[in-house]
């Protein structure tokens, strides 16, 4: 049968050489097999078919099998054995040693990508010579850090993921040695709820909750930002913590009754916890002592508080409903003043009523006013010693044996001067403007956009540098500050990115109490001794129209309840 | 305006980089003092004789609002109680150079300009 059936030509034995990585022809299979490297790279045992001629092992995986007897691309193949029918000139060429050497292009991921790329570095580099022509895209300068959790901040978040997931209101984070608590940490709290009492008699009403927040005793440098978001906060407590700045946005925690700020490394305050004391107002228990706060150096001996109501200050005067009437015979009457603060309006505070105490803040003294440009340049040649371009200098920060340190005041009675910009211009008050400079209206809508961070790496490559140093201090400021980079101005109350106008005020704080059975006022003053008495708040100011009024020491706070005893009554005689 | 023979015309033409072009009045540009030294008649610039400030680095977009600016600056700059002045966030950046360039910080937006 065989004879008859026109039968192939014999198929070319091929063998593998391993050292020239070709194929070579050759009859024998002159296979070395110590030399040979193994078939298989996995450990795994080879596959044994039924149909093999002889089940065992090695046979089947040193066995003669006759594979590859044709080589090359399957559109150019020809055999490999020099046996066969074809003439020799089919015989391919020994291939060339190839180089190894990597195609970008080829689309094939080659194992040696793993240990020689492993930065992200290379591949932004790696140019691109056919977008050469086009222009470049921006790209991120900064490439922010891989966040990694670190335990203290993983405790905060179980703590806080267990507080909302049971409705506890009372956040103990105390004596945890958190040093840094991120702000997506913290802001999880808002979404804190509590059950509401469910009873057949009554109305279902949502209940917000009371956020009681406890911070002590950690080794904490600042303060989350996101805690000043927090509207339901009711007690916030950062005592003996490293804590070295509040932020201004403290005044947003209108429900807060409870603020404990003692043992930190505060040197001032921000004069929005002043308007957290105006009337009516939730905080009752406030703990700022001790602190390193800083001390005016000439503080007026004698304050007087003045304690006298008469018919003149009725014009600016809104008076509350309260009256007391002492043993002593006297009158003393309680009156809102229209004239420092314009929210006061007559009705609704003419009805309301005193609840047993309220708090009183009494001016002491005041700095001079450092003045910024837009960009946030000191032009004035008074620098606040707390301001941030001083600091490498400032004796504040060199002295850390005295922590407190003493600063130069200003005559609190005088309207401060602007500073001189050179000859031939005006430097009055009255030729300021309040229109805020278009830099610093650009800065606010850089605010607004919300990717403060990656604003820097968007401005063109001819800005000039302090730009992005302001970008970033910005993006800093706002995630200290809850999310808002621009701050209140202390005198007009309008939002601005770059304070034109700094200074620090001293007030001294007290809580004055009503005594309803006597009839009767009690104060409880604020830090115990003349030195304690004195705390320094920051102000700002929006223009350079925006300063501090020229106030007697002893003044009240514009919000606070002014009273005094009433001259014109005259007591009826006793019986 | 202390000289006589060239009386200076009370609007000032600016011009964009891409050709645009806006009639402002001359009081409102001088609270930049970029603009205020090129129109400045004592100077020897072409800009003060033709009343045209060409800005090659500011495009048409960005000149329309630092044109809107100059008027709100010139409306308000007595008053009290400033509006706001709405600055769209895409273009913020560029506005912040453009304020740059032309030297619009609080320090020269005064309310008189003499």
């Amino acid at each position: 049968m065989d004879d008859e059936e026109p039968t192939l030509p014999k198929l070319p034995a091929v063998s593998w050489d391993s050292h020239t990585q070709t194929f070579t022809n050759t009859r024998k299979r002159a296979r070395d097999q110590s030399l040979a490297p193994p078939v298989y790279t996995n450990s795994s045992d080879p596959a044994v078919f039924s149909s093999d001629d002889d089940p065992h092992v090695e046979n089947y995986t040193q066995g003669k099998h006759r594979k590859k007897r044709y080589i090359g691309t399957w559109f150019q193949q020809h055999p490999a054995s020099s046996d066969s029918a074809f003439s020799e000139a089919a015989r391919p060429l020994p291939k060339a040693k190839r180089t190894f050497e990597r195609q970008f292009d080829s689309g094939v991921w080659m194992g040696s990508d793993i240990s020689v790329d492993t930065d992200d570095d290379t591949v932004t580099e790696m140019d691109l010579p056919a977008l050469s022509g086009l222009s470049k895209l921006p790209q991120p300068r900064h490439v922010g850090p891989v966040p990694v959790i670190p335990p203290s901040e993983a405790l905060a978040r179980r703590v806080i993921q267990d507080a909302i997931d049971s409705g506890v209101t009372d956040i103990d984070l105390s004596s945890s040695q958190i040093d840094s608590i991120s702000n997506a940490t913290i802001s999880q709290l808002s979404m804190l709820d509590t059950v509401p009492p469910i009873a057949d008699d009554f109305l279902f009403q949502p209940k917000e909750p009371s956020i009681r927040l406890f911070l002590s005793n950690n080794p904490l440098s600042r303060a989350p930002g996101a805690i000043f978001n927090l509207e339901n906060l009711t007690f916030l407590t950062l005592r003996n913590t490293n804590i070295t700045e509040l932020p201004p946005s403290i005044g947003k925690l209108r429900n807060l009754q409870t603020l404990n700020i003692s043992l930190t490394r505060l040197q001032y305050l921000p004069g929005e916890l002043l308007d957290l004391l105006k009337f009516p107002s939730k905080l009752e228990t406030l703990n700022i002592h001790p602190n390193p706060f800083l001390l005016p150096d000439n503080l007026e001996p004698t304050i007087v508080i003045d304690n006298v109501w008469d018919e003149s200050k009725l014009e600016h005067a809104v008076l509350l409903k309260d009256q007391l009437r002492p043993s002593d015979g006297r009158r003393i009457r309680f009156w809102l003043d229209k004239q420092y603060d314009s929210t006061v309006q007559s009705e609704p505070h003419s009805k309301k009523r005193l609840h047993g105490s309220f708090w009183e803040m009494v001016t002491l003294a005041r700095t001079q006013v450092q003045y910024s440009d837009s960009r946030g340049a000191v032009i004035s040649t008074y620098k606040l010693p707390i301001s941030k371009s001083t600091t490498a200098d400032s004796p504040v920060y060199d002295n850390m044996d005295h922590p407190t340190s003493i600063i130069q005041t200003e005559d609190l009675r005088s309207s401060p001067e602007l500073p001189r910009l050179g000859r031939g211009r005006s430097s009055s008050v009255d030729g300021q403007s309040r229109v805020p400079s278009l830099l610093e209206l650009a800065l606010q809508s850089c605010l607004r956009s919300g990717r403060l961070h990656d604003l820097p790496s968007y401005l063109p490559s001819n800005a000039p540098p302090h730009f992005t140093e302001l970008l970033y201090e910005l993006a800093d400021r706002s995630e200290q500050n809850a999310d808002s980079g621009d701050l209140p101005c202390s005198i007009c109350g309008r939002r601005v990115a770059v304070p034109l106008t700094e200074w620090i005020e001293w007030w001294a704080i007290s809580r004055i109490r009503i005594n309803e059975t006597t009839q009767e006022l009690y104060e409880e003053r604020i830090g115990s001794g003349d030195r304690e008495r004195i705390i320094p708040f920051t102000m700002r100011g929006c223009s350079w129209k925006c300063l501090p009024k020229a106030m007697k020491p002893g003044q009240r706070h514009r919000g606070a309840i002014r009273w005094g005893f009433d001259e014109t009554y005259v007591p009826v005689n006793p019986i | 305006m202390a000289t006589k023979n060239i009386s200076p015309h009370k609007f000032v033409t600016l011009v964009s980089s891409d050709g645009y072009e806006f009639v402002v009045l001359r009081e409102a540009t001088l609270v930049s003092p970029a603009i205020k030294g090129m129109l400045d008649p004592k100077s020897q610039f072409s800009e003060a004789r033709t009343g045209r400030c060409v800005f090659e680095e500011i495009n048409g977009m960005v000149l329309e609002k630092v044109v809107e600016y100059f008027h709100y600056w010139y409306k308000n700059r007595e008053r009290e109680d400033v509006p706001d002045m709405e600055i769209p966030v895409e273009l913020c950046l560029e506005l912040l150079m453009a304020a740059d360039y032309l030297g619009l910080d609080s320090k020269n937006t005064r309310s008189f300009v003499s």
